[in-house]
């Protein structure tokens, strides 16, 4: 292939120019991007909050976190994706915002607002919360586009909080049995029970009525009913008061179990959870 | 230094490879360096380690090509390692991968490059594009001329052929 000489010198005026301007966007933009001229601040400890939403009658956990721009592009394509994960790894609540832009020059911060539905956490997991200390994770999830999406920039934080149940120091055996119940209860149907669940259900059957009110405003009522053809029920009611807001939390649960016929059976009858406000 | 064809010391793309690839950037980490003193130095010294070697490569290869008419082999070769090095500089001055991870305070954040160096080895693929197409489109241009005198050591002497 063989091209005039003067053909080949705009092609030369090309090359020269997309060299020097992939030379200058290397230099300029990926030294901005080291020097943090483009930075994105996480939450710290401090930076969590909670509130209240009255109407959804939802638990808010709210965080922010900031992202600093001081390059000459855009930051766009942002986005967040955040969940509160327990340490044995299950996920409480999620969170996801998606297509955010940081203007060059500025600085913007971004709410992140995770809502607790109080009908979709799973009641083991709420009465976990309430029994066991433990660690939430905030796993945080950000990603962007800059230069016009030739640079991605990823964010992959998890931030680990500690959480202090409020039951945990109260006696350990009846409230491990107790928990052990809601954990069996949580099975799904085609859950084969073994031994230890038939340790946990006849040890169920041995539980007298119970009620407990602490100073604090912490309160455990457990109603029994009589045995009958090997089943009976255990209704429990739980009431938590909030740090962060003026109400409490009310988790409530009927269930029936036994060993009739010296088979296992547990069956969730009616489960509760809600805020109640001052 | 040797004179080029036209007569000159050094080349015009010597002069921008020293500058480009070797002045400024030695500069804009010397700065860095001495703004942001919180910043960790290895990786910068590790930058520095690979890719100043290879910005004097290309600075003696670009002033190399230049000694050659257009059209000859050995300046073909030359641009086209020329090429090859500015790649080869690159993946230096990015840390040695395709992706940068930042840290500050206790919090990391990567930077994902791939598209970037997509650009990169597109403009050298361009590059070297426009290599071929000179050699191709002067080769016929020059006249090679062994030196039957100097036989022995079979000294080609590339002639830019008149017309």
């Amino acid at each position: 292939m063989r091209m005039k000489k003067e053909q080949l010198v705009y092609v030369r005026i090309a090359a020269v120019s997309l060299s020097c301007l992939v030379a200058t966007l290397t230099l300029c933009n990926l030294l901005t991007v080291v020097t943090h001229g483009i930075d994105f601040e996480v939450p710290e400890q401090d930076d969590f909050t909670w509130a209240i939403d009255p109407v959804e009658k939802r638990i808010l956990f709210l965080t922010n976190f900031t992202v600093k721009n001081h390059g000459v592009y855009d930051i766009e394509d942002i986005d967040v994706n955040a969940w509160l994960v327990t340490d044995d790894g299950r996920t409480l609540l999620g969170f996801s915002k998606e297509d955010m832009v940081v203007s060059w020059g500025s600085d913007k911060r971004f709410e992140v607002m995770i809502p607790m539905d109080l009908d979709e956490i799973p009641l083991s997991d709420w009465f976990g919360l309430l029994y066991k200390d433990t660690a939430i994770n905030l796993i945080l999830d950000i990603d962007a586009d800059y230069m016009f999406g030739l640079v991605h920039v990823t964010v992959d934080e998890v931030l680990s909080y500690q959480w202090y149940a409020p039951f945990s120091d109260y006696d350990g055996d009846f409230m491990a049995t107790l928990f052990s119940i809601v954990e069996i209860v949580g099975y799904d149907l085609g859950h084969s029970f073994g031994d230890v669940e038939r340790a946990i259900i006849e040890q169920a059957m041995l539980i007298e009525d119970f009620e407990f009110v602490s100073n604090d405003g912490y309160a455990i009522w457990v109603n029994t009913s009589d045995v009958s053809e090997g089943i009976r029920e255990m209704a429990c009611e739980i009431t938590a008061p909030l740090e962060y807001f003026d109400g409490e939390l009310d988790i409530g649960f009927r269930v029936h179990l036994g060993l009739p016929n010296d088979v296992p059976y547990v069956r969730l009858e009616e489960v509760s959870v809600s805020y109640v406000g001052e | 230094m040797l004179a080029n064809e036209t007569g000159r010391r050094a080349s015009v793309k010597a002069l921008f490879a020293l500058m480009f690839y070797l002045v400024i950037p030695v500069a804009a980490i010397y700065v860095i360096l001495n703004s942001y003193p919180a910043l960790g130095k290895e990786r910068f010294v590790n930058m520095l380690y690979w890719f100043i070697p290879l910005s004097i490569v290309l600075v003696i290869v670009s002033q190399l090509s230049i000694r050659y008419p257009k059209g000859d082999s050995r300046r073909f070769i030359y641009n086209i390692a020329y090429v090859v090095i500015t790649l080869l500089w690159l993946v230096a001055f990015l840390g040695g991968g395709l992706v940068i991870t930042e840290t500050w305070d206790q919090y990391h954040f990567s930077l994902h490059l791939w598209k970037y160096v997509l650009l990169i080895v597109g403009v050298a693929l361009f590059n070297s594009l426009y290599y071929v197409l000179e050699w191709l489109t002067y080769k016929d241009d020059v006249e090679v001329k062994i030196d039957y005198n100097s036989i022995g050591s079979m000294t080609i002497i590339p002639l830019l052929a008149k017309g």
